[in-house]
């Protein structure tokens, strides 16, 4: 026995019969076993490794068409056999593109796995990502970013195109889809899949065109290969999504990735500016520490700074400011035996601007500030008298360092020494100083203080010393910044929460014009792609009926659909071919010769669906098809272009049992649904 | 003990089902009444050792599809026709066991533990269910299919027998020497 991190679920809840039952599915299973049992000569490594002749028979005989694109030279009687048996080994894989050169597109976002947002594509498909991680083949949860890649199928030919199936088995009764939309969300990091928590399901809303309760969702499951029926779809009105906001980035990276050129007008306008304005002044508001007033403390030294406006502008500020020394030990009564020559008051940390015009608080410091003293010049008794700069009387008044033009010729200008005077200073104003921490001067001067007064300076000067000081108030000072600090406070919450409902405001007016700029990004961006085909002189016909159906036609339903893993989804109705036409027909080219098929499709325009059809000959086939329905027959050449037959062409057909279908072919090779389309003339009703 | 539904089939039933394995080999559609038959008892089994339903309605999928592609071997010996699809269950299990890795569930009901706590002659304290449930998580897969087996899906010895290919008794010494051995783990 072992630890084991095997989960046990204790008591779970029990599973009933009837629940069971609805899990059977026969017609997979059979299925499942059709495709276990492929004879050998079936089998895909069949086809590409060991039938090196036959598929070099086919690489040639590809290789020479591609060579050949602009020839009217096509699969006819004297074709070689294996280009049919191209057809027939692709048939095997389970989703074949048709197109070798395109495929229906994904478009890629990027999302943060655990964070939740909106995404609108240019189809105007909102991706709703919960705030849930995603997560490994193993359970565990992915970190960082993700690819979700996206693509929806929304008519006949995408679904040709994509080459995912559209018959639906059904207890052995074999369906069609008549399709309300589908689509493939995909989920990667790191070239890995990554699967959606199954608690925390991503939403897809769809446009669609139809919101008949017929329509139901099914799960392509490729490991059965068949549809599996998973509900009903959830339908919602078009103006639910309009509020939705969209994420101007991701909307043109999602542009970009869709194979064109074409350049859109900006969504950033004079709205977002104000924006971006409004959000620096906001943060700049929330970033705002007030440093509430002190109140001095008498038991610590305080002092103030007086000094010359023109000589230290730079202390204008600070007028009147108390300071009081945040470590007394620091502050040694031995400065004061110095005139403190240079004094240099920095802020410990960025100023924070505040309203106030009063007091102290036009600049404060949370941190306090970094008093820096230095060319500091011993004061003999002798020279002082009473014009001594430093003064103490701590218990009644604070510290004053006086900072002064003392020094001749110190901020350049020079004043005129006087005679030697000396000055007498009483003994009761002498201070005690203990300390020695300072040097002797050496020589001395006589420096003049005013007009009329002067002492003298010795030659040395003393370490200059740091220390931190806050700006205290006097208790009647105090009170009054208390009540101005108290004001301001509610002053800025005011103007925050002003800015912060303007702020809002201006988000829903943004978030209004992206909504609307989404809604028409599609439609703009198809005629755009429609006038550029036009003036290459493709269907110009078609252009207008395009135009027309824009003008009538226009989605008002989404399917609101929670998917719990990644996969195909489809929005269906599966109906049976009944009461089909059954003719005896010969295919043939535009010269008139013998076409050989292979695989091909009728597109049902009216239903929205997709038949497909495998032959292999070119005359006297049994083809069914129900004459009521719009239907378009095409095939895919090996290189790319297209023979086709419109709904027209199948309406001009004779009723005679027996009859030639002469298919037109396209004289380029295809490089885009679009213009599958265009030369088809099929208008996806889900895009407009 | 209630033995497991539709496990002791008696022997004219065996016969018709006989039939309908031979009708199966020749035209797979025919293997439709079987599936539709077992399919229950092998969901449930797979269900038992997983976590979610949708791998195990897969899974069960799967015995099917193989069960039909190997059908041409299977031999008639007068056993009913699960104990072979339960083996290719078990079979299908640990492919997927093997390819998910710890995916394996453990789950069991406090009216299989007490059983079991009485099968060892055990005082019944449900304190002991925790630790019985990492001892069981514990063990060996063949052991704790036998567990499994015995306590959580009430199966008779004839009947696990079938299913391990073994006999009756050999399941039975199987089961009670595992039972000694929790035990002293326990202990």
């Amino acid at each position: 026995m072992k630890n084991s991190k095997m989960k046990i679920n204790t008591n779970r809840k029990p599973i009933d019969s009837h629940e069971i039952g609805r899990m059977q599915d026969f017609s997979a299973v059979m299925k499942g076993f059709g495709v276990a049992t492929i004879p050998f000569y079936k089998k895909w490594w069949f086809a590409t490794g060991s039938g090196v002749a036959v598929v070099g028979a086919i690489v040639i005989a590809v290789a020479t068409l591609n060579k050949t694109p602009n020839t009217e030279t096509l699969v006819t009687e004297n074709a070689p056999a294996p280009v049919v048996q191209v057809a027939q080994a692709a048939q095997e894989a389970f989703i074949q593109p048709a197109f070798k050169g395109f495929d229906v597109d994904f478009t890629s976002i990027w999302v943060n796995s655990g964070e939740a947002k909106n995404y609108t594509l240019p189809s105007g498909t909102i991706l709703k990502i919960p705030a849930c991680h995603f997560t490994s083949a193993n359970g565990d949860e992915i970190q960082g970013k993700v690819e979700i890649r996206y693509r929806e199928m929304n008519d006949g030919v995408d679904f040709a195109v994509s080459g995912i199936p559209m018959t639906y088995d059904s207890a052995g009764l074999e369906y069609l889809f008549e399709s309300a939309g589908m689509f493939e969300v995909q989920g990667w990091q790191n070239g890995q899949k990554v699967f959606v928590n199954p608690y925390c399901p991503i939403t897809i809303e769809q446009k669609t065109v139809s919101s008949d309760g017929k329509f139901n969702m099914y799960y392509l499951n490729t490991t059965n290969r068949n549809w599996q029926y998973i509900g009903k779809p959830n339908w919602q009105k078009e103006p639910e999504i309009s509020k939705k906001i969209v994420e101007t980035e991701d909307l043109f990276d999602a542009g970009l990735s869709n194979n064109t050129s074409f350049s859109f007008p900006s969504l950033y306008d004079s709205s977002d500016k104000k924006l971006a304005d409004l959000q620096k002044e906001i943060d700049a508001l929330e970033k705002t520490t007030w440093v509430e007033p002190k109140l001095i403390d008498a038991n610590k030294q305080n002092f103030t700074i007086e000094f010359d406006k023109n000589l230290f502008p730079e202390f204008e500020p600070f007028a009147n400011t108390i300071f009081g020394v945040s470590d007394a030990s620091k502050f040694s009564p031995a400065l004061y035996k110095y005139y403190w020559n240079t004094a240099v008051l920095t802020v410990n940390n960025s100023i924070q601007q505040t309203e106030s015009n009063n007091i102290a608080f036009d600049a404060v410091s949370k941190n306090g500030y970094t008093l820096s003293l230095s060319n500091g010049t011993y004061i003999d008794k002798s020279t002082l008298g009473n014009n001594r700069r430093l003064r103490t009387t701590p218990e009644k008044r604070p510290w004053y360092v006086r900072v002064w033009n003392s020094i001749q010729g110190w901020f350049g200008k020079k004043k005129e020494t006087k005679n030697t005077q000396n000055y007498g200073i009483p003994a009761a104003q002498e201070m005690t100083d203990t300390t020695t921490d300072y040097q002797q001067p050496s020589t001395f001067v006589l420096v003049p203080i005013d007009s009329t007064q002067y002492y003298y300076s010795g030659s040395g000067y003393r370490t200059p010393v740091n220390f931190t000081v806050y700006p205290v108030l006097d208790s009647a000072n105090y009170e009054k910044a208390m009540k101005e600090f108290g004001s301001n406070m509610q002053k800025h919450n005011i103007l925050l929460k002003e800015k912060r409902a303007k702020e809002a405001e201006l988000r829903k007016e943004i978030a209004k014009r992206d909504s609307s700029y989404a809604a028409n990004m599609a439609i703009d961006w198809r005629k755009k792609r429609e006038e550029a085909l036009a003036n290459n002189g493709i269907n110009k016909d078609y252009i207008q009926a395009t135009d027309s159906a824009t003008q009538s036609n226009h989605v008002k339903i989404v399917n609101a659909f929670a998917a719990s893993k990644f996969g195909i989804y489809n929005c269906d109705y599966p109906f049976q071919y009944s009461n089909p036409v059954t003719k005896t027909v010969t295919f043939k080219d535009e010269q008139g010769k013998n076409f050989y098929v292979g695989s091909a499709f009728i597109v049902i325009t009216n239903k929205n669906a997709l038949m497909n059809m495998n032959y292999s000959n070119c005359c006297d086939i049994n083809m069914s098809y129900i004459k009521k329905h719009r239907n378009i027959f095409f095939t895919v050449l090996p290189d790319d272009r297209i023979a086709y037959y419109t709904t027209d062409d199948f309406n001009n057909l004779p009723d005679d049992q027996n009859v030639h279908i002469k298919l037109r072919v396209s004289n380029k090779k295809m490089e885009n649904i679009s213009e599958v389309k265009t030369y088809l003339g099929v208008n996806s009703l889900l895009m407009q | 003990m209630n033995p497991s539904p539709g496990y002791h089939v008696p022997p004219p039933q065996i016969k018709s089902e006989e039939e309908q394995i031979d009708a199966a080999k020749k035209d797979p559609k025919e293997f439709e009444p079987l599936y539709k038959k077992y399919f229950e008892q092998i969901f449930r089994f797979v269900y038992q050792r997983l976590d979610d339903k949708d791998t195990a309605q897969d899974i069960t999928q799967q015995v099917f599809i193989s069960a039909l592609v190997s059908l041409k071997k299977y031999q008639h010996r007068g056993l009913p026709f699960s104990s072979w699809l339960y083996r290719i269950a078990i079979n299908e299990l640990n492919k997927w066991f093997n390819a998910q890795k710890n995916n394996r569930t453990l789950n069991i009901e406090d009216a299989g533990l007490e059983e079991m706590m009485e099968e060892m002659d055990e005082q019944v304290y449900e304190e002991y269910y925790p630790k019985l449930s990492q001892t069981l998580a514990g063990l060996e897969p063949e052991n704790l299919l036998l567990i499994e087996m015995r306590f959580f899906e009430k199966r008779s010895f004839k009947e696990i027998g079938d299913i391990m290919d073994i006999t009756e008794n050999n399941a039975k010494v199987r089961l009670y020497r595992l039972l000694d051995r929790i035990k002293k783990v326990l202990k």
